[in-house]
Formats: structure tokens, sequence, C-alpha cells
């Protein structure tokens, strides 16, 4: 099932599409891009494809482009071209959004679309649409995006900027450069080099991975290159380091920002030479290894204070680096995201039994999982679990601000899925009884051990009562003022800095929140002004 | 000009002329296939001022095309042209169809969707003759 936004002046798409394809959900028709714009914004990422007709025969003013004054010709034409209008604009504002125009590609000339958002523009296969054609169409851009949004464990997404990294690390892999991820913690840097960039390096040696955060540093020398008996206090025996290790295959270095300076300047010279040389020995050794490298820090600034070697940062190939982005800007693939780390999550070995037992009690046959999340509840098939993630429970990973990242996602929703579970094998079931629901509360309780929640929501409580009627706890301080009025914006004040900080200060989510539109920014950044909030002082309260 | 003219007829007539009736199986129910080429043939054109059919788009976009009324204020004759010509004759062989759903008379539904699918090829010719000019 894809959602579906009909773009078109006419009923007539949407009447037949509806009609022949019932499977879908569709929204719209709307008729200009203004409610275009509106229905897209009000849809939160949740609409998966766009079905947009070219030719718009709507009122003058309706047109994108319109300008008071203009003449019939150039109406007749922005009428004739309003479709591609609409594109470009949507392509500004949702680059990954894909849209199917109503036309087939002769018929357009698109040399003005970058290459980067045409992967996700389609078009029909012939002149004229008929159901067939475009139900196939339908399909296939479906199982492209869907496709790609995962492989094994590797969740990807929809976005622009995830499918731009997977094409760089996907021709880094294969190069004998080396590779830099860069990208806070929990950002799957290392999930990344062990399981795409390796099996891509077309390299048939081992993957070997070294986390310098967790070796003491007087014994990373020796763990990366190795050593021969005596070469150090208390070192017994020859000892293979991990560059020969990995020879002929991939040697990731964790937290490279760790390497002293002594051992920065060992590794420059093995990359130089291609030549390793066990502590305490002279023979040197040849050694063939692709080297990925991660950090969280700003090499460049080390290189700048003195304390990593320029040289050292150069061969490092960082104008080629990966920078991979905190969960919280991977906004609109959460709830995908949601429903990848659940079917991970339930295809552990653990998980298995405890699904056994819960079948077996509540008398639910079959062998099948499907997992959901979002508003709407999926209809029953017969034989499978559902693993449901209702739309609060949704909301409140939305507003958490996951310090750490992918790792801590993966780890709540496994928890989540793993309690729900466990909280219904032996309660008494009423209603559907193959639905296992994550309900808000548990993913309440679960996010509280976060550092990434907010001190404020845990005055519990009373507190807690009033989100069982929606919203977020806030805790303000009433002081006494000269007015009312007075009183009343200094709470306001208090609550709009929480949300600021909570939503690290991007307006649309804020938005989002209070008036479930992110296109209504600008009315909570005048909001923000009216109450005298600068927003450079609370960018300040972020750092 | 003419160019921009023919991407119109394709638009507004070739688009439309067979636009549901594209959409069924191959072996539609007559019902069905009668409520399609209704839509179809009889409102090929709506507008926020009313419908009109298919004859009446053809006409209004033929009349410059041989001589009759000025397109963009020259005066074009493709009277003689082969793709004009074919398109011409596809829509001739249309009327009888338009005309006795008009009259609510039975037809061959067949005959008239296959027409109509005609149409439509027709449009896409006429327009590609002509996409190289500008
Ligand atoms: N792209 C991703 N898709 C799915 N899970 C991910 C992704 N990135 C990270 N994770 C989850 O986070 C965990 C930690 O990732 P990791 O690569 O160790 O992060 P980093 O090295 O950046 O600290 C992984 O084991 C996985 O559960």
């Amino acid at each position: 099932m894809a959602d579906i936004l009909i773009i078109d002046d006419q009923d007539r798409y949407a009447e037949l599409c509806r009609r022949a394809m019932p499977e879908h959900r569709y929204r719209g028709p709307v008729r200009s891009f203004r409610d275009a714009a509106e229905a897209l914004g009000r849809a939160r990422g949740r609409v998966d494809l766009v079905l947009l007709d070219v030719h718009f025969d709507i009122p003058d003013e309706d047109l994108l482009g319109f300008e008071p004054g203009a003449g019939p010709k150039q109406l007749d034409r922005l009428r004739r071209t309003q479709g591609l209008l609409i594109l470009q604009e949507i392509r500004s504002r949702y680059p990954d959004l894909p849209v199917i125009l109503m036309t087939s590609r002769e018929d357009v000339r698109l040399e003005e679309e970058d290459l980067d958002s045409i992967e996700y523009t389609f078009f029909l296969d012939d002149d004229y649409v008929d159901a067939r054609s475009l139900a196939t169409l339908i399909r296939g851009v479906e199982d492209q995006l869907r496709g790609r949004e995962s492989e094994g464990p590797i969740f990807w997404g929809r976005s622009l900027a995830m499918r731009q990294i997977r094409r760089r690390l996907e021709v880094l892999a294969l190069g004998r450069l080396p590779v830099v991820l860069f990208g806070p913690t929990g950002t799957g840097k290392s999930l990344l080099a062990r399981h795409f960039v390796h099996p891509r390096s077309g390299r048939a040696g081992q993957f070997i991975s070294v986390d310098l955060a967790t070796l003491p540093q007087e014994l990373i020398a020796a763990h990366l290159f190795g050593s021969v008996r005596g070469a150090y206090t208390g070192s017994v025996g020859d000892r293979v380091g991990a560059f020969e290790a990995a020879n002929g295959g991939t040697l990731f270095l964790d937290e490279i920002g760790n390497l002293s300076p002594e051992a920065q300047k060992m590794l420059l010279s093995v990359l130089q030479e291609g030549r390793v040389s066990r502590l305490g020995d002279l023979k040197e050794r040849s050694v063939d290894v692709k080297l990925v490298v991660a950090t969280n820090e700003d090499l460049k600034k080390r290189v700048r204070e003195g304390s990593f070697r320029a040289d050292l940062y150069m061969r490092l190939n960082p104008a080629a680096a990966v920078h991979l982005p905190p969960l919280r800007d991977r906004g609109h693939d959460l709830e995908r995201l949601i429903g990848h780390a659940m079917e991970r999550a339930l295809s552990s070995p653990a998980m298995a039994g405890l699904l056994a037992t819960y079948r077996s009690r509540h008398r639910v046959q079959g062998d099948a999982v499907r997992v959901h999340a979002g508003p709407d509840v999926p209809d029953d098939v017969p034989g499978s679990v559902l693993f449901l993630f209702p739309e609060r429970s949704v909301r409140l990973l939305r507003a958490h601000s996951w310090p750490g990242n992918l790792r801590e996602f993966a780890m709540t929703v496994e928890n989540a899925v793993l309690f729900a579970l466990g909280e219904l094998i032996d309660a008494p079931r009423t209603g559907r009884s193959d639905v296992v629901q994550v309900r808000p509360k548990l993913v309440r309780d679960l996010l509280s051990h976060s550092p990434g929640a907010d001190p404020l929501d845990e005055a519990q409580g009373e507190a807690d009562t009033a989100t069982e009627q929606g919203g977020w706890p806030v805790k303000v301080h009433v002081r006494q003022a000269s007015t009312l009025n007075k009183v009343a914006q200094d709470c306001e004040r208090q609550y709009f800095t929480r949300l600021y900080l909570r939503t690290r200060g991007d307006f649309s989510a804020m938005a989002d929140l209070l008036l479930g539109d992110e296109e209504h920014a600008r009315k909570v950044q005048l909001r923000f002004n009216q109450l005298g909030l600068k927003v450079r002082e609370l960018k300040e309260l972020l750092r | 000009m003419i160019r921009d003219h023919a991407a119109r007829i394709k638009h507004d007539l070739g688009k439309y002329v067979a636009f549901q009736a594209r959409w069924l199986p191959d072996d539609p129910a007559d019902d069905e296939l009668r409520e399609a080429l209704v839509a179809d043939l009889l409102s090929t054109r709506r507008g926020p001022d009313g419908s009109m059919d298919a004859l009446q788009v053809w006409d209004a976009f033929r009349a410059p095309l041989v001589g009759d009324e000025p397109l963009e204020e020259v005066s074009v004759d493709l009277s003689e042209h082969r793709a004009f010509v074919e398109l011409d004759q596809s829509m001739t062989a249309l009327r009888v169809h338009v005309e006795a759903l008009r009259a609510g008379e039975d037809i061959d539904l067949g005959l008239a969707r296959a027409q109509a699918l005609c149409v439509a090829q027709a449009c896409t010719a006429f327009l590609n003759t002509f996409r190289e000019l500008s």
C-alpha cells in the first residue's frame, strides 16, 4: 500500500485511481501548488508518492508563477507547464519525495532538473496512461524505494542525504584511498565500515576493527603494528598487529583522534610505505590494507591546535570524508526506521521463543510477524502477529533528542518490543489478540532512563497524567509580575524555551508539535519574536 | 506556433478522448464501457464554464489549421498535410459514434472505443510531426 497525493486540476485521475487501485491510500486531488504544499505539510512525511498532472486549468491567481498583468499567452504557457513548475517547487522543499509526472518523458524537457532529484522523478512510459501501466509504475516505484530503504542491518531510509552518502561510500569502498567517517556516537560508523565498505571493497581478507578509545595509550602502537618479545615492558612473545591481520582486507580504526603523536607518526609511515615493522623488529613486511577511520572529533581543528599531524590528516583523504547525520536530522524516516528496528529486534532468537509462547497462550496460529508504526491500525491477517507502534508512541520517539543516536534508538525499540510482548504473554486478551501494541507509557518509561531525557519531563506525578491526556509535561516556574498578562507571558517564554531545546531549534518541528503542521514554522517564529525571545541567545544554550 | 497548437490538441483531445475507456480492461462490461465512452466523448473537455464534446473540441482546433481562421495572426493551411489528414479522418470516423451516443442510441461500443483510441494516437502522431519546430 502506498500513500499517494494527487495534484491535478481535475477529479478524473483521482476517480480512476480510486476505482482501479483501491489498495492505495489517496489524498486529494489538490488543485494548486498552494494546496499541495499544505497537504504535504499536514501529511508530515507520510506521503510515499505524488501523482502530478502537467496541465492546470485553474484561476490565474492560483497559478504558480502568476504575475499580475500577465498576458493571455503567458497565462496559457503557465497553465500548460504548471506541473513542471510545481515539480521544481516540490523538489526544493522535498528533494527526495518520489513524483510521477503524468506525462511521457519526451513531453517535457527537464534539463534544469539536477541529477540527484531526477532519481525521484518518474514518467509515464506512454503518452497516455491506463490503469495497468500506472499500477505497474507505482509498484515499481514502491519496490525501488523499499528495496533501497535498508540493506541487511543498515537502514538508509529515503532521504536524499543518505542516498548521497551511500553513493559516495560505494565509490570509496572500491578505491584504494582511506575512508573517513565523521559523526556522533551511534550514527553507524562502525556498522557501515563492517557491513558496507568492507563487503563492497572486493577484498578477500579480513575485517579487523580496533577501538582506539578503549585501548590504553601505551598499548596502541603494539596493537596496531605488532611487537616482538621484549619490545616493551610486559610484552611476552611475538604478536601480530592489526595491520598484518587485516592484510588483504579492511582495517577499521575507531576514534582515530586518540592516537598519540608517536602512533600518528608510525601510522603515517605505514600509509606512505605500505610496509609495517613490528615494535622491536627491524624486519619490514608489506601490507595491503583498506583503511577506514572514524571519529566524532573535528580533526581539522585538532590539526590547527597542533595535536593531530597535518600530513597524516591529508593522507586520510579528508576531501572525500563522509559525515553521518545525527538521528534527529533523519526526521521523515523515523516511522520507517521504527519498522526496521522492530523487524531487526524480532528476528533475534530470544524473541522467537517469547513469540512462540505468546502464540500458544493466545492461540494465534501461523508464524508470520508484521510491524507497523503510525496512526492507523492495519487489518488482521490470519496467522500473523502485528507489532504496532501507535501514533502517540511514535510522537514520543519523535520528540526525544537521541544523544545516543541509532544505537540508543535500536536499543529502545528492541526493549519496547520485548517488554510489550512480555507484558502481554500472561495478560488476558480481549479484542485483537494478534496485535502487540507498544504503549506510550512503556516508551516514556524507557526514554526516561536516557541521558537525553528532558529533566523537566521527569516531574512525574501530575505531569504524567497530563501526558495521558495528550501533549508533553513541561514544568514552569510561575512568578509574580505586575499584571496577569506578564505572568502568562513569562510562563509562555519558559515553555517556548523548553520547546526550542527539545527540538534543537527546529522551528518546523515546533510547528509540528504545536499545530500539527510543520509548514507553520513562521507562525512559531513570529510568536518567539512577540515574546521577546532571542534565537541567538537560545542557540548558545544548545551548545 | 503550430507545435504549441498541436500540443494543445494532444492534451485537450488526445488525452481525454479515451481517458476512461483506456483504463477499462480489454473486455469490459457493456454498461461500464458505455458510461466511460459517454464521459470521454460527450464531455471531453471540462472547464469552469461547462463541457464540450469531442467534435466541438476538434472543430475549434481544426478551423485555424485549414485557413478558416488565423492561427495566432498567421494563416495556415494544412489540409494536404498527411498527419493532419489522418487526424481529421479519424475524427470523421468517430463522428457517428458521438452523435449516436448523444442521441442515446445503441452503438457498437467496442468499435467506438477502438476509434477513440485511434484519435488519441493520431493526436500524438500529429504533435510528433511538429515537435522539432519551435
Ligand atoms: N544506518 C543504521 N541502520 C540501522 N541501525 C543502525 C544504523 N546506524 C547505527 N545503527 C544501530 O546503532 C548501533 C551502533 O552503531 P555503530 O556503527 O556502532 O555507531 P558508531 O560507530 O557511529 O558509534 C548499531 O549496532 C545499530 O544497532
